[in-house]
């Protein structure tokens, strides 16, 4: 396999694993802060990309809607977490998994209502063409785009973490909730702000990738399950882990598709290698985890002390 | 409350169940047998999935996966000419409670939300596995049109006759349901019951809780597996869909709605999850909105289930005793 | 979903289809005025002539008349959402027809569901219920004389990023329908459309639904081979008339072929060779070959290889439903091919393509795709970067046959847009229908008669001479079209005259039993 075609997998696996790490980085807050499994968070990416397709078309801008669909979904979620899931943080896992998935039923069917099935997103007309990085490495400057942004995010997010007194706190409530509690930290309202950055990095993922996949009432639930499985490879409650695991969740699914096809491709008829490849490669994913778990319970880079 | 009394609800439940196929066609409304058919089926799922939550105290989120599997070990051996009901049960036990030992072994080795993600995990590895099979229709599914045969005597059942379907599929849903009725009480299933409420206390006290809790969790697969070759029956019809995520969700909706630890709570949640399709259905195209608010309420305010009230109000009439 | 605006009756959307559905409520009492009432709601269903497949739409008479009954039936408006007004308008216009009516509005929307009326258990709608179950099956049970309505079951794919597809299948369909006065071969016609929702499981209830409850006389409509290979067994199996509008599978032109099943647009891999042929004519050496994994994608490529004589670089098949191509794009631009063909309908087309511009191939590698890829859904959303690109199909909006340019003038100004080749397809199979109705006279329990009339198939299509092969599969021609300005500052697609193939069949009727 000729090394340009590797180097475009790698930054395909690359753009594919900043968007995972957008989800997974607001899951594991909530989940590493809260203690809470929310499956709704899938439906959170799904709204924002909706908001995003609506108000781009509403205001003829792709920058104005993406913002837009931030703020939007930012507060939405803020107001989903103080009116509705945080009667949850003291209840189960089993009561809070099946609470959220009556939460994905109430959102599908909600934005189904509001928006309708699907929606148009397009990518702006600038980026619309290809970017020679290297001779003859040539690229999509879309994709470009979103490795930029999540960078740019992943940044901003370990800045937040580790530099703010906000960010302390969360690694504090992450590390040890009922001590930082009983030091005297406002749990309700940063919790409430937890959800809200998570929510706000959902709707980014969701209108970025719009435009490359389609806007449509469940779009969600694919990526979700993937998110879950980077932050329990990552370690629950560490933003760290979650940019390390959903880069390399990111590559083994794009690498191993392209790797696979190619071998398979000699030994099977060309419809059953390209139905084998991808299997193989997402079913690599899953034992990775699982070897993971075996190896380090805890997750790469464990919040928990 | 007396024995007799207790029976009554059950009697008349048996008797509505087994007359239901002539009062649909009376009514000029047999097409709606294969809605009762799918009920009856999707309940044997749920009250595996119930023995396994409920009773096991495993929230095992990989529970469709043996559906699936058992729906494509039967749909596999239909397709390949094997007709043979009986082969086609007794594989699927066989194979599906292989797949469960495995996975269990596996996944029982961890607690908490691990657990809940490593069967999680398995689901999606045998999700994907479907998908990859191009022979046997990989993400298309795979369609059979012969069904599976009993031979009872010199008479043959064949399950695409939808009457002989409902009253094979009632006689599997009658024998889990007695089975599960005699479990709870018994020996073994008081120290599931014993585990699944503090297993930590239960290990000191001398249980072999790994053990047990397995047997459970392949018990209750190789129950789904059944429920999996009969819903291929039903439907003609299996895809990797049936094994994906979202489906043990819908199994474990069902549990709640119908009542964790109960004998019937999956037969009941099942049936009120599928009627609330269908009528709400008929009204609107978004009664996934409303069916999402009924769980949300169940889940806060009537955590133990339909079954579960019923129970708590025929104990609050009993009184103090 | 369109907004429903107050209009006059004959100029109601055709494409919401209004029945009564006879709900079997367990019989109470026998009020003779309900009765009478039932029969005149019989005259009234007789009067309205059943125009765009409107059966009966009744209304609230006379409140007063029964002091003690629940809440006026308007309160049922509101459930009926999204036509309320279009019905609620119609319905006006009733009680000065005949009155007393009664109160039983049912619509079926186009997608899917059905309102039933509200089971209430007082005695008058109880008796109502019978007394509209015996007008409803006195309608029914008419022996084997000819039928007094055609019942057409239509499942599609409406929703999701290949809607597209289906919402234009349907469209044409029912613009066929429309077109004839809301009959179809002279009798009035029942469409019930259903959304199959991209599944095959759905698509399955819905094809068990409308055979079995709705007793429908032909079952039409699907996209995908997928779904429709999943849910034609229900057809088969109860000897179901399909008539595919659009997928035709290799194997239901050979090996299973099936008497009740027609196919009216073409065969999976007719575009495919199509398109090889043409390939050879532009001396293409080199192809790389893309194509979603299940049935019809096996067809297409299997198709475009028979014919193509060059040599093939890549067949690479992608997850059916995939939108995501960087993968493929890159192990294109690996393979460095001279020409890119493509087999991806609907949503997955608009985004390889956009994706493939976006990628930079355009400049070096010929892009050729089959009319799937290539007809107005694509060209609106993916813009400029069609213009110019070449395809494939077996019908163009620029033909000059009569029936062509009723059909396309029609279809613009009932739907403000330009048809696709889909929306010729579903106006073809209604015609199709409506032939074999009008020559069995309407006698559609004589099912031989009504195949035979079907593999006739004497009518006029948009596509010009049409014939069935033995196994049931066109013979045409197919010809290759390119983007152009439509003169309006949009794109189109125009038709070179020479077909580049000429009375084509397909490959697999040999295998086929039937002659």
């Amino acid at each position: 396999m000729p090394g340009v075609l590797i180097l475009e997998q790698a930054l395909n696996g690359l753009q594919f694993g900043l968007m995972l790490f957008l989800l997974a980085a607001g899951l594991t807050l909530v989940f590493g802060v809260m203690d809470m499994i929310n499956l709704a968070h899938g439906s959170l990416y799904m709204v924002g990309a909706f908001v995003a397709a609506w108000l781009g078309a509403l205001t003829g801008s792709f920058v104005l809607g993406v913002l837009g669909a931030v703020a939007l979904t930012a507060v939405f979620g803020m107001v989903l977490e103080a009116g509705l899931l945080r009667t949850l943080y003291a209840r189960d896992h089993l009561s809070q998994v099946l609470a959220t998935f009556a939460l994905i039923l109430i959102l599908n069917d909600g934005t189904k209502m509001v928006f309708g099935n699907d929606l148009p997103l397009s990518a702006p007309a600038a980026l619309a063409g290809p970017v020679e990085l290297l001779p003859g490495l040539i690229y999509p400057a879309y994709r470009l785009l979103i490795i930029g942004v999540g960078l740019a995010l992943a940044v901003l997010l370990w800045l937040l973490v580790q530099k703010t007194r906000m960010g302390a706190l969360v690694r504090a409530g992450a590390s040890n909730r009922e001590m930082a509690t009983a030091m005297g930290t406002n749990i309700p309202r940063l919790f409430t702000a937890v959800f809200g950055i998570g929510a706000a990095l959902c709707a980014v993922a969701g209108a970025l990738l719009g435009p490359l996949l389609a806007v449509q009432v469940g779009m969600g639930e694919n990526i979700l399950i993937l998110a879950f499985v980077v932050i329990v490879i990552g370690g629950i409650g560490s933003i760290r882990g979650a940019l390390v695991g959903a880069i390399l969740v990111g590559c083994i699914d794009t690498l191993g598709r392209t790797f696979l096809q190619h071998a398979l491709r000699e030994l099977l008829p060309p419809q059953w290698a390209s139905a084998a490849g991808p299997a193989i490669a997402s079913i690599a994913v899953y034992v990775f985890m699982a070897v993971v778990l075996a190896i380090k319970p805890q997750g790469l880079f464990p919040a928990r002390g | 409350m007396r024995p007799a009394v207790r029976a009554l609800p059950i009697a008349v439940a048996a008797l509505v169940a087994l007359a239901l196929p002539f009062v649909l066609r009376a009514l000029g409304l047999d097409f709606y047998l294969s809605l009762a058919s799918r009920i009856v089926v999707f309940g044997v799922a749920a009250t595996s999935l119930n023995l396994v939550l409920g009773y096991g105290g495993m929230v095992s989120f990989g529970h469709a996966a043996f559906v699936g599997v058992g729906a494509y070990v039967t749909g596999v051996m239909i397709s390949e000419g094997v007709q043979s009901g009986v082969a086609h049960l007794a594989a699927t036990v066989a194979i599906t409670a292989l797949v469960a030992l495995v996975i269990g072994a596996i996944s029982l080795r961890t607690r908490g939300v691990y657990f809940i993600m490593i069967t999680l995990a398995f689901a999606q590895m045998l999700y994907y596995l479907a998908n990859s099979v191009k022979g046997y229709g990989g993400d298309e599914g795979l369609n059979i049109r012969a069904r599976s045969l009993f031979s009872l005597g010199d008479r043959v059942l064949d399950l695409k006759d939808p009457l002989a379907f409902y009253y094979v599929a009632l006689a599997v849903l009658v024998l889990t349901l007695v089975a599960l009725a005699r479990f709870v009480p018994s020996r073994f299933g008081r120290a599931a019951l014993a585990l699944r409420d503090d297993d930590v206390r239960a290990e000191a006290l001398g249980f072999p809780v790994y053990r047990s809790k397995l047997v459970v969790f392949v018990v209750a697969g190789a129950l789904g597996g059944v429920a999996g070759a009969l819903s291929v029956n039903l439907q003609g019809y299996v895809s990797p869909n049936v094994l994906h995520w979202t489906q043990s969700g819908t199994l474990m909706v069902m549990v709640i709605l119908g009542g964790v630890a109960t004998v019937w709570g999956g037969l009941v949640g099942a049936a009120v999850l599928m009627l609330m399709q269908e009528v709400l259905g008929a009204y609107t195209e978004h009664w996934e909105f409303w069916t999402g608010w009924v769980l949300l309420a169940v889940v806060l305010y009537a955590r133990q289930g339909l079954v579960g009230v019923v129970k708590t109000l025929r104990d609050r009439k009993a009184g103090p005793r | 979903m369109p907004v429903a605006r107050a209009m006059p009756l004959h100029t109601l959307p055709i494409h919401r289809s209004a029945r009564l559905r006879a709900s079997a409520l367990t019989p109470a009492s026998t009020r003779p005025s309900a009765l009478a009432a039932a029969m005149q709601l019989a005259q009234l269903a007789q009067l309205l002539d059943f125009r765009h497949g409107v059966l009966l739409v009744m209304r609230r008479h006379r409140r007063d008349a029964h002091p003690h009954s629940p809440a006026p039936c308007d309160a049922l408006h509101p459930v009926v959402t999204g036509d309320s007004r279009a019905g609620t308008d119609f319905a006006r216009q009733i009680p000065t027809i005949a009155p007393p009516v009664i109160d039983a509005v049912d619509y079926a929307a186009s997608d899917r569901k059905v309102r039933t009326m509200q089971q209430r258990s007082t005695p008058r709608f109880t008796a109502l219920g019978l007394a509209l179950s015996t007008a409803a099956l006195a309608f029914g049970a008419t022996g084997a004389s000819a039928a007094d309505k055609v019942k057409v079951g239509f499942v599609s794919t409406l929703s999701g990023p290949s809607s597209a597809l289906g919402v234009d299948i349907r469209d044409g369909f029912l613009l066929a329908v429309k077109m004839n006065g809301g009959k179809l071969g002279g009798l009035p016609a029942e469409v019930i459309v259903s959304d199959d929702q991209f599944k095959p499981d759905v698509a399955k209830q819905q094809f068990e639904k409308d055979i079995k409850r709705d007793k429908v006389d032909f079952m039409t409509g699907v996209v995908f081979s997928n779904i429709m290979l999943a849910a034609l067994p229900e057809a088969l199996d109860s000897k179901t008339i399909y008539i595919s509008p659009n997928a035709a599978p290799s194997s239901m032109a050979g090996k299973d072929c099936n008497p009740l099943f027609f196919a009216v647009a073409w065969p999976n891999d007719a575009y495919h060779e199509a398109a090889g042929q043409y390939a050879n004519t532009r001396n293409l050496k080199s192809v790389y070959l893309v194509a979603p994994n299940y049935q019809a994608g096996k067809d297409s490529l299997a198709g475009f290889k028979r014919m193509f004589k060059g040599q093939v670089v890549g067949e690479n098949y992608t997850k059916l439903g995939q939108l995501d191509y960087a993968a493929e794009l890159a192990e294109i631009r690996a393979a460095k091919p001279q020409a890119v063909y493509i087999f991806l309908p609907g949503g997955m087309g608009i985004n390889f393509i956009k994706q493939y511009v976006g990628a930079g191939l355009g400049k070096d590698t010929t892009l050729l795709l089959p009319g799937f890829s290539a007809d107005q859904d694509v060209i609106g959303p993916v813009g400029g970067a069609m213009a110019g690109l070449f395809n494939t199909a077996h019908w163009s909006p620029d033909f000059t046959n009569a029936a062509n340019v009723k059909f396309v003038a029609e279809f613009e100004k009932e739907y403000k847009r330009v048809p696709t080749l889909y929306a010729s397809q579903g106006y073809d199979t209604a015609l199709l229908i409506g032939a074999a109705v009008r020559d069995v006279k309407g006698k559609l329990d004589d099912q031989p008669a009504v195949l035979k009339a079907l593999k006739a198939a004497k009518f006029d299509s948009v596509r010009g001479a049409f014939k069935f092969n033995t196994n049931n599969y066109p013979i045409q021609n197919y010809y290759v079209r390119t983007i152009g300005n439509d003169g309006k500052g949009g794109l189109i697609n125009k038709s070179f005259n020479e077909p580049i193939l000429k009375n084509h069949g397909d490959a697999y009727v040999q295998a086929c039993a039937m002659k």
